[in-house]
């Protein structure tokens, strides 16, 4: 097979046995790989209403068929399972170095199933694989385990993707962290990971990827890396300043949501933006497998909080950050160093964290319970409560649970900023209509990257879209959660999408593998893939009344800024996206549409 | 006056995180601001295109007034008043 490596490796961790699957060219051309290909999996072969923790879920780490080759910022790969952290289908997207090697061993994708009934790893060197013991790394963080499979296995080649504590304890919103400082952050598949007693997988390989078309697949990535030169985004922002160059004209735009998304303007802002972070803690620019963009930060951090890693990216800034209301870089970096040594989602951690904050000054969550007086802006708070988090230390074993299960516990579960009870990310929709749709009907629950309606919206990519109006988001919300399925499933880079479009995909997809996409018939297999994952998550019990936004964004008018006065309008946008998709007013797919995708 | 907000590489250009300028559309602002930080700031912002006297704004570069990009205004029409903010920033992306 072309493109991808045609072969899946299945590990059962119960009974230790491990065994090699062929992949289908029909399944190959349908899914692509990556997401597609391991969200077909889950779907075949995990019952919607399984318990994510139970080792009936399934773990599925999975490369498309861009990953691994010359095509520009080829490096992410997928990991999908079912999420203990919302019960609806889970992928979270990481980039570094691990998808590129992981395709070299000759698997487009990893199957584990069962548990171990004690710590182990999973060691895949050049299509041959074997499962290790991990006695001697469970309790390790994620740096120091890294470090010693590697010395184990006495190859600084090897890449690995592994847990630390936060896995290990069940944090429900644990992530897989691969080269140190990468994260499959969101959904808790590092908890799913933990619950099998899986502390890694280590990859090494050798092998080619077989290019169908050579002459093609090079004139293809040259004119692809051509346009991300050219962009002014691709070629010069990100490079420049990374994307913690966000921070300003999202809060400027009056969407930075703060102190739990109670404004959308925060008097801070400048403290932690792109500018300061160049100007004080960034040591170098860092770039993934492959990557012409270059947006990775280097930094360290000296004194008080004291540390040194990759990031804080705009993300996990806005979280730590705006959300609770703290204004020291320094120490927002040290709370990201935590997160990905501890193994913890930054965005659920901070937005949880902040939840909690609002909790405890309406006087909701009691003193003694936390162990602290816990106010907005506290600096040392965001720090200690991620370590007590990943340890469920104290007030820590409540916080490891998420925003709603605390918000709920104190009475109050409409201060939880969540969709689908997973954490909402560093935009206010009501002052982003379409981008607010994006989180309603995010297949993952409340995420930003499955159908970036920010490019159109606030950042004028690819066209220049009026963030408060409702008319036409859904059609755009449509084609960007298509879009992005595509490029899940390829395995390049999400931010390559602001220079390329779905034909330079296709030209991509099609001399890789073969297979003569048209641009249409790429977009068709994105829509297949997010009607897919519906269809897992009607049958695991969602459906309209989830495909909504906590009641503040409803109901209470953005106090300032350039959305003042608005709310997320969901009557105009849910129905129209629904039409669009070819659903129906309970937005379940139609049996035409379910036809015309062959599913 | 309006007070002038520079983001990123405008910094770089300008030396400074913001100034005040008295204009009363962004297009005049715009203008003023060539005069005072030059060329370099000149073509940060526009494309010169075939009509010289034709000015128009390099792609991707955001001019917010009052935190609403001009675009969804009046464009370079946009009109402005006494204390009014306008934050200008060179392409940017991330998420």
């Amino acid at each position: 097979m072309a493109g991808l490596m045609g072969k899946i490796l299945r590990v059962n961790l119960s009974s230790g046995n491990v065994r090699e699957e062929m992949i289908s060219k029909d399944i190959a051309r349908a899914y692509i790989g990556g997401r597609g290909l391991a969200s077909k999996i889950l779907y075949d072969e995990v019952d919607p209403k399984t318990d994510a923790l139970s080792p009936k879920n399934k773990l599925i780490f999975a490369v498309g068929p861009l990953a691994g080759t010359s095509a520009p910022a080829p490096s992410r790969y997928e990991v999908v399972t079912k999420s203990p952290l919302t019960g609806t289908i889970a992928g979270a997207n990481c980039g570094g170095f691990f998808g590129a090697e992981l395709k070299k061993t000759g698997f487009d994708a990893i199957v584990i199933e069962g548990k171990a009934d004690k710590p182990v790893y999973l060691w895949v060197n050049d299509g041959k694989a074997e499962i290790k013991d991990a006695g001697y790394l469970w309790g390790k963080n994620t740096h120091e385990t890294t470090d010693m499979i590697v010395k184990e296995l006495g190859d600084e080649k090897v890449s690995v993707a592994c847990i630390g504590p936060a896995g290990e304890n069940l944090v429900r919103f644990a992530c897989v962290i691969s080269d140190k400082h990468r994260a499959s952050g969101r959904g808790g598949v590092g908890t799913v990971m933990g619950s099998k007693s899986l502390k890694a997988i280590a990859v090494r390989g050798t092998k080619k990827v077989e290019i169908a078309k050579p002459d093609a697949f090079e004139k293809a990535v040259k004119d692809c890396i051509k346009k991300l030169k050219d962009n002014p985004i691709t070629g010069q922002g990100l490079p420049t300043y990374g994307s913690a160059i966000l921070v300003n004209i999202i809060n400027q735009s009056g969407i930075f949501p703060t102190r739990n998304f109670q404004t959308g303007v925060f008097e801070g802002a400048e403290k932690i933006s792109g500018e300061t972070m160049k100007d004080t803690i960034l040591v170098k620019n860092k770039a993934c497998h492959g990557c012409p963009i270059v947006c990775g930060r280097v930094t360290e951090v000296k004194g008080k909080y004291a540390g040194k890693g990759e990031g804080p990216e705009y993300e996990t800034i806005w979280a730590f950050g705006a959300q609770c209301g703290v204004d020291n870089l320094e120490a927002i970096a040290k709370a990201n160093y935590l997160c990905n040594e501890l193994g913890i989602d930054t965005i659920t951690m901070g937005n949880t964290i902040g939840c909690a904050m609002e909790l405890s000054e309406k006087e909701y969550l009691p003193e003694k319970d936390v162990g602290m007086r816990l106010t907005f802006g506290d600096a040392d708070a965001i720090v200690e409560l991620t370590k007590k988090t990943a340890y469920r230390d104290g007030f820590g074993d409540v916080l490891a649970e998420g925003s709603y299960n605390l918000a709920e516990k104190y009475g109050h579960p409409e201060l939880s900023m969540s969709v689908k009870k997973q954490e909402l990310p560093a935009y206010d929709p009501r002052g982003v209509q379409g981008h607010g749709l994006e989180y309603a009907t995010s297949n993952r629950g409340g995420c930003h990257v499955r159908g970036y309606m920010i490019a159109p919206e606030i950042l004028g990519v690819p066209e220049k879209l009026d963030p408060l109006v409702t008319e036409g988001k859904a059609g755009w919300t449509k084609t960007f959660q298509d879009l992005t399925s595509v490029v899940d499933s390829c395995n390049i880079c999400l931010f390559t999408t602001f220079a390329l479009g779905a034909d330079d995909l296709a030209a991509l997809l099609s001399a890789a593998t073969g297979f003569d996409y048209t641009t249409e018939e790429v977009m068709k297999a994105g829509e297949r893939i997010w009607n897919m994952e519906r269809l897992y998550n009607i049958r695991a019990g969602f459906g309209r009344n989830d495909d909504t936004l906590p009641e503040r964004l409803l109901k209470e008018k953005m106090p300032e800024g350039a959305a003042k006065g608005h709310v997320w309008e969901r009557d105009a946008l849910l129905g129209e996206y629904y039409k669009v998709r070819g659903w129906d007013k309970n937005g379940v797919p139609t049996k035409d549409k379910l036809r015309e995708l062959g599913l | 006056m309006v007070k002038v907000k520079f983001f990123a590489t405008f910094r770089e250009v300008t030396q400074e995180k913001e100034t005040e300028v008295e204009a009363y559309s962004v297009e005049e602002l715009l203008h003023k601001l060539v005069d005072k930080y030059g060329k370099k700031f000149e073509k940060l912002v526009f494309e010169k295109d075939e009509i010289p006297t034709e000015l128009k704004l390099r792609d991707y570069v955001k001019i917010l007034a009052n935190g609403r990009n001009i675009e969804h205004l009046d464009k370079l029409k946009t009109r402005l008043k006494n204390d009014d903010i306008v934050a200008i920033f060179p392409p940017v992306g991330g998420g």
